[in-house]
């Protein structure tokens, strides 16, 4: 049994900080660069159970991404994790659907707290 | 919106806030990044350096975020964060999406709310920067130097801070469940 994590960011290095700090404690990584690829990474990979989410991205930001997920009824938790502090902007992903919001740059094991909190990795 | 000259106190203001991110960004990463004693623009023209524009735009002030950078330079930061093999180019647009995320920050607790697009990014020997109100600034790493370019036009009257309310945001580093955001930011 796996934990399966998907990370989704316009930035190569975000994806890999990201990566790297999760794929450390146990979990399974994978990646898509906008809202649009998260979609379909989604459909190809249903067993996900967390979503690591960008706010601005091209094609598909983190929100509109949110609101997809809403409309199909997923149940998988999302953290936003992005440079914007913005309290309407988190009151907007909270009401979305967002179970938390890290703002860049990121510590490793604050963000390892909160993937442990959401979706604990199988034993 | 107008152009202001960038000798204003708004444009003064907010280039502190962005010089004042530069440092904290890069401190939080473990690089001591001080204000340089001059800017040498000149050199940032090198073909070995790298580009990222961010722009942003508000209410009352709109503009961009220019962040020139030795490719090499941007190889150490990456050694710095610990992870290798990572495009220059796309590491050098995440450095200007943070920074300008910290200015929003601080433009924020001033009343101040604007939105950023996302960074373009290119070699320096590629791009040719326009020549309106703009003020540069160099910083000195341990033994390499970036440029910061910061263009922005306001309308009449904008003064930092704003007349109005002031938010509290979340800071870099921070994590918020929602369950706890309710309690502590929720009205």
């Amino acid at each position: 049994m796996t934990t399966n994590v998907l990370v989704v960011d316009d930035s190569l290095l975000v994806r890999r900080q990201v990566g790297a700090a999760l794929k450390g404690i146990g979990y399974v990584v994978r990646d898509a660069v906008d809202g649009l690829d998260a979609l379909e990474k989604l459909d190809q990979c249903p067993d996900t159970h967390l979503i690591v989410c960008d706010v601005n991205m091209p094609r598909m930001s983190g929100l509109e991404l949110l609101e997809r997920l809403s409309q199909r009824g997923s149940s998988v938790p999302v953290v936003m994790l992005t440079t914007e502090g913005q309290p309407e902007l988190m009151r907007q992903a909270k009401s979305l659907g967002a179970k938390g919001w890290l703002v860049k740059p990121f510590k490793p094991d604050i963000l390892a707290a909160a993937a442990q909190k959401l979706a604990p990795v199988a034993s | 919106m107008n152009n202001q000259s960038a000798s204003s106190p708004a444009f003064r203001a907010m280039s502190e806030h962005l010089s004042k991110a530069v440092t904290e960004l890069f401190a939080g990463y473990g690089l001591a990044v001080g204000r340089a004693a001059s800017t040498n623009i000149a050199s940032s023209k090198d073909e070995q350096s790298v580009v990222a524009v961010i722009n942003y735009a508000g209410d009352a002030v709109s503009g961009a975020v220019t962040l020139v950078a030795p490719e090499w330079a941007v190889r150490e930061w990456l050694e710095a964060i610990g992870v290798a093999d990572c495009d220059v180019l796309d590491t050098v647009g995440e450095f200007s999406n943070m920074l300008l995320g910290r200015l929003k920050a601080k433009l924020l607790r001033e009343g101040v709310t604007v939105m950023a697009a996302t960074p373009t990014t290119t070699p320096r020997n590629q791009i040719q920067l326009s020549t309106g109100p703009a003020r540069w600034a160099a910083f000195d790493g341990p033994g390499w130097q970036v440029t910061l370019r910061l263009d922005a036009a306001f309308e009449p009257g904008f003064e930092l801070p704003a007349a109005r309310e002031a938010q509290e945001p979340a800071e870099a580093g921070e994590a918020i469940l929602f369950e706890s955001f309710a309690e502590e930011r929720e009205p």
